[in-house]
């Protein structure tokens, strides 16, 4: 059954119902699970091994080799897959824990108020007021880069965004009298953030998570075509783009590949974002 | 008013002390001394120690901090490993590049944008609309480079007289300089004209949504196009001028990866090829510069915005 | 006499900066005994709901102080001391949780019983409100505004505390239900001798819950006493002029003639120089403008804050006519 408060609201709505309700919602999730799909399985449908050289070099799309080899005769497909799972892994990581601790920060800031919110506002203010990607390869090209140095820049850039939108949901929804009523009882604060706060709020933040994990993607794919990602051999997906530039005339399919992959794959994440802030706006 | 305006401004030394630690603590980031980060081991064992008094090394952290900051502030940037010219110079002979391209991609943009967003708005709710903002949702997932890839390879595909033209300055010429910057530009423009379309289309829904005016002015009979452009997409520009603002701020700077493609002598690619080559000094300034000319715009931008109308709705999706 | 179970002293609070000040309330006092229910009556803008909000601890006096049992309201949170009965019922509960969760939450936080004594009390509330059985597992958003407003009195009585305050209780609700309502308030009130802070910009609703009533007027008290010794006896021109505006309080008595205001009701951050009601007065002078006047005893219990107090009815009346005309 569909989560009560949006039973009790909205009448008999189901979860169905809410997924079916906004057109980009619908792409978003059908690319996203196909993508997800693509990730787990696709290499095991492949079969072929990433790493393998061949003398294969080059190669346009075949029946052995369905987008074709790159410059050392390694598959291009089975090297996408591949790709595609560390950049969405490294998303998916950095976004879990940006979204933690812009939750735990924007939620106390927007809770407390007052001399917390003012300190975390400006801290935020400062954080914004300088380039990020700036920062991200600063520190990658002076440090080296890890999959951990990666994904901390990648959190320390967005956090302040996400710190941001967070405490504007809670300022919204503290002034709503039922948590006046629990700070009058003398309820623990935490205690109601985490009862009345957070609940209240779990659609933008949501929305906030998948949007997350799109531009996550979105800069992981820029660091590593720059060469500061996931290092070779391993495959990513950038430093694809990158690596098939040099070939792209004679052989376009080792850039046109990884480069649908990514616009594909934020594409995904930013559909599905798009679409639940629209399908949760029409809800209410 | 002028409170928020003081807040605003408050900020800044903050922030550009921040941007200035970060630079700084970036040499010393990096492993090893900095005196070998310098190029220190082609000099001999006295020349070594005399850069090191005079980079202050013996001293503590915070005074290290201070004179180099004494020294930035002063114009000197240190020399270039690779060149030996000043940082400041070099640096600042880059700058008109990256700021033509970003001021071309901002009004490519700017244009993608406002037009897409009009028309989708006139046609909203049928077909058209929901095709332009499908358009702008892939359009914002194009990374830019592998735009610029695309263009480059639809370039040397199909159009081989026009050729990736080399970079021309405005000296010689704004025809040449506005065609040796197209294609870089439009690289930038698509995913930023996604953005600021969807902007533009989400403003005007909110203004629909909520002004009598226009049930007014169509009961007066005026026609579907000449209540858009008079009155509803001149209203859903103002939050759009913050967005394109902090746009326009992040591109000066140099875009990294674009100049590097289009190999334009820009900042941006300043940045790389001193990544490279390990050129430090030449990292710094970039930064630096960079860092500061982003946070200085961004505050003219913030402190321009409550001219602007206020009673402007925020953008939803203008999170 | 026993100590009042509420009390503020002095209060004042300012919001906005110290350069461009709004004073809510510019040092009022008030008391509410035990059992008691005091009205606060006035307009937008009087600073009733601020002292609301100050009574029950959710802002700070930014002078005097306010009291609940003897001590700080601040520290009252968790002793169940005093509650609140918001206006708009379909915000005044979560929506995500179930009725009794929300109705037990005073009591989870602090009464320190068992959770299954906790858990009868909760039952037992909502019984006293009339949502007994399976009101208590139903979502707020299953329930009409009426109903929602009796899951919040149930609430804020779970606890039993000495005193609750209800800030606007009713006007949320439709004119058929609010007297189901304000009889469910007596009657509750009434079984566990509740004290009571009842704040409405409604005269009769107000008249109707107290025994004593507080006049307020732009951050400032201008009469208080006894609900009959107000009706019998308006000292003050405002409490006059609401008083006539209200044709059903006139039943059976001597027709009040209608006494209108003129003048643009002032803005709380320009207060008007000496009396604050001199603007909208009809017999407002020279000494009016100039000198503030104090709360002042008449007879015993009333109070009120004229120069001229009390007041005339029929000259005042006499009064606002010929302005109006003017």
């Amino acid at each position: 059954m569909a989560a009560p408060g949006l039973a009790a609201r909205t009448g008999e709505t189901g979860l169905l119902d809410f997924l079916k309700s906004d057109v980009s919602l619908v792409i978003g999730i059908m690319m996203s699970v196909a993508m997800l799909a693509f990730v787990l399985f696709g290499g095991w449908v492949v079969g072929l091994d990433p790493q393998k050289t061949s003398p294969d070099v080059l190669e346009a799309p075949s029946a052995m080799h369905l987008l074709g080899t790159d410059s050392i005769g390694r598959d291009v497909l089975a090297r996408l897959v591949l790709g595609a799972r560390s950049s969405l892994f490294v998303a998916v990581l950095a976004t879990a824990i940006t979204m933690v601790l812009g939750i735990a920060v924007g939620v106390t800031a927007g809770f407390f108020g007052r001399l917390t919110d003012w300190v975390a506002m400006r801290i935020v203010d400062i954080f914004l007021s300088i380039p990020p990607l700036l920062v991200a390869i600063t520190i990658l090209a002076a440090i080296g880069p890890s999959i951990p140095t990666l994904v901390a820049v990648l959190i320390v850039t967005y956090a302040p965004q996400v710190v941001r939108v967070v405490r504007a949901s809670t300022l919204q929804t503290g002034n709503r009298p039922f948590v006046d009523s629990a700070r009058i009882s003398g309820v623990n604060p935490f205690k109601i953030m985490w009862v009345h706060i957070l609940p209240n709020v779990r659609g933008t933040l949501i929305v906030q998570a998948t949007i997350t994990v799109a531009h996550m993607l979105l800069v992981e794919t820029v660091l590593s075509f720059l060469g500061m990602g996931v290092q070779p051999p391993a495959p990513s997906l950038g430093f694809m783009v990158s690596e098939g530039r040099q070939w792209m005339e004679i052989a376009p399919w080792t850039v046109l590949a990884p480069g649908s992959v990514i616009v594909l794959a934020v594409a995904a994440f930013t559909f599905l974002g798009q679409g639940l802030d629209a399908a949760l706006a029409k809800r209410t | 008013m002028i409170r928020y305006m003081l807040g605003r401004l408050a900020v800044l030394p903050l922030s550009l002390l921040v941007v200035s630690i970060l630079t700084f603590s970036f040499l010393h980031l990096v492993p090893g001394d900095p005196v070998d980060a310098l190029g220190g081991e082609n000099l001999s064992a006295d020349e070594q120690a005399q850069l090191r008094r005079e980079m202050g090394l013996d001293q503590p952290l915070p005074v290290q901090f201070f004179y180099w900051l004494g020294h930035v502030v002063q114009g000197d940037l240190g020399k270039s490993i690779r060149t030996n010219r000043p940082v400041l110079d070099e640096v600042l002979g880059r700058l008109s590049t990256s700021v033509e391209l970003a001021v071309l991609s901002i009004v490519m943009a700017l244009f993608i944008g406002i037009v897409g967003g009009a028309i989708a708005t006139r046609w909203r709710g049928t077909w058209v609309d929901r095709a332009i903002m499908a358009a702008a949702t892939l359009g914002m997932s194009i990374p830019n480079y592998f735009a610029a890839t695309l263009f480059v390879l639809a370039i040397s595909l199909y159009l081989p007289d026009f050729g990736v033209v080399s970079y021309a300055p405005l000296s010689k010429g704004l025809f040449a300089n506005v065609k040796s910057l197209f294609f870089p530009a439009l690289s930038l423009a698509i995913l930023s004209g996604a953005t600021f379309c969807r902007y533009v289309r989400g403003a005007t829904e909110d203004i629909i949504r909520n002004a009598d005016f226009i049930r007014t002015a169509r009961s007066k009979g005026a026609s579907e196009s000449r209540i858009l452009f008079r009155h509803i997409v001149p209203n859903s520009l103002v939050p759009l001028a913050t967005v394109a603002g902090l746009q326009l701020a992040y591109l000066i700077g140099g875009a990294v990866v674009i100049e590097s493609i289009f190999a334009l002598p820009g900042l941006g690619q300043l940045l790389l090829a001193a990544i490279a080559q390990r050129d430090y000094p030449i990292i710094q300034g970039c930064v630096l510069l960079k860092a500061t000319t982003f946070v200085i715009i961004n505050l003219i931008v913030d402190l321009l915005y409550p001219f602007l109308d206020p009673r402007v709705q925020l953008v939803r999706g203008g999170k | 006499m026993s100590e009042p179970v509420l009390e503020l002293r002095d209060v004042t609070k300012r919001f906005g900066t110290r350069r461009r000040p709004i004073w809510a309330l510019a040092g009022i006092s008030l008391h509410v005994d035990a059992g008691e229910t005091l009205g606060i009556v006035g307009e937008s803008g009087s600073g009733k709901s601020t002292a609301a909000r100050i009574a029950v601890g959710l802002d700070l006096p930014t002078a005097g102080n306010a009291t609940v049992m003897g001590r700080p309201v601040s520290e009252s949170g968790g002793k169940g001391l005093v509650q609140m009965v918001f206006q708009d019922p379909s915000a005044s509960l979560n929506p995500l949780l179930r009725i009794i969760p929300s109705v037990r939450e005073p009591l989870d936080a602090g009464s320190g019983k068992t959770p299954t004594a906790r858990q009868s009390r909760a039952l037992q509330a909502l019984g006293e409100v009339g949502l007994g059985g399976e009101g208590g597992d139903r979502f707020p958003g299953a329930l009409s505004g009426g109903q929602k407003q009796r899951a919040s009195i149930a609430r804020a009585l779970a606890a039993l505390p000495p005193v609750i305050v209800c800030d606007e209780a009713v006007t949320a609700l439709d004119v058929s239900i609010r007297a189901q309502i304000l009889n469910l308030l007596r009657g509750v009130q009434d079984a566990h001798g509740t004290a009571c802070l009842f704040i409405s910009h409604d005269l009769c609703t107000v008249a109707y819950m107290s025994h004593r009533i507080v006049v307020m007027y732009l951050g400032k008290i201008v009469e208080v006493g006894h609900t009959e010794q107000i009706f019998a006896m308006p000292a003050h021109p405002y409490t006059c002029a609401l008083l006539s505006a209200v044709p059903q309080l006139q039943q059976g008595r001597h027709v009040r003639p209608r006494i209108r205001l003129h003048g643009d009701p002032p803005s709380v951050m320009r207060p008007p120089s000496g009396c604050r009601f001199h603007t909208r007065c009809p017999m407002a002078d020279e000494r009016c403008r100039s000198e503030e006047p104090l709360l002042r005893q008449l007879e015993n219990g009333h109070l009120a804050a004229c120069h001229y107090a009390p007041v005339d009815e029929a000259r005042l009346a006499a009064l606002a006519a010929a302005r109006a005309a003017a």
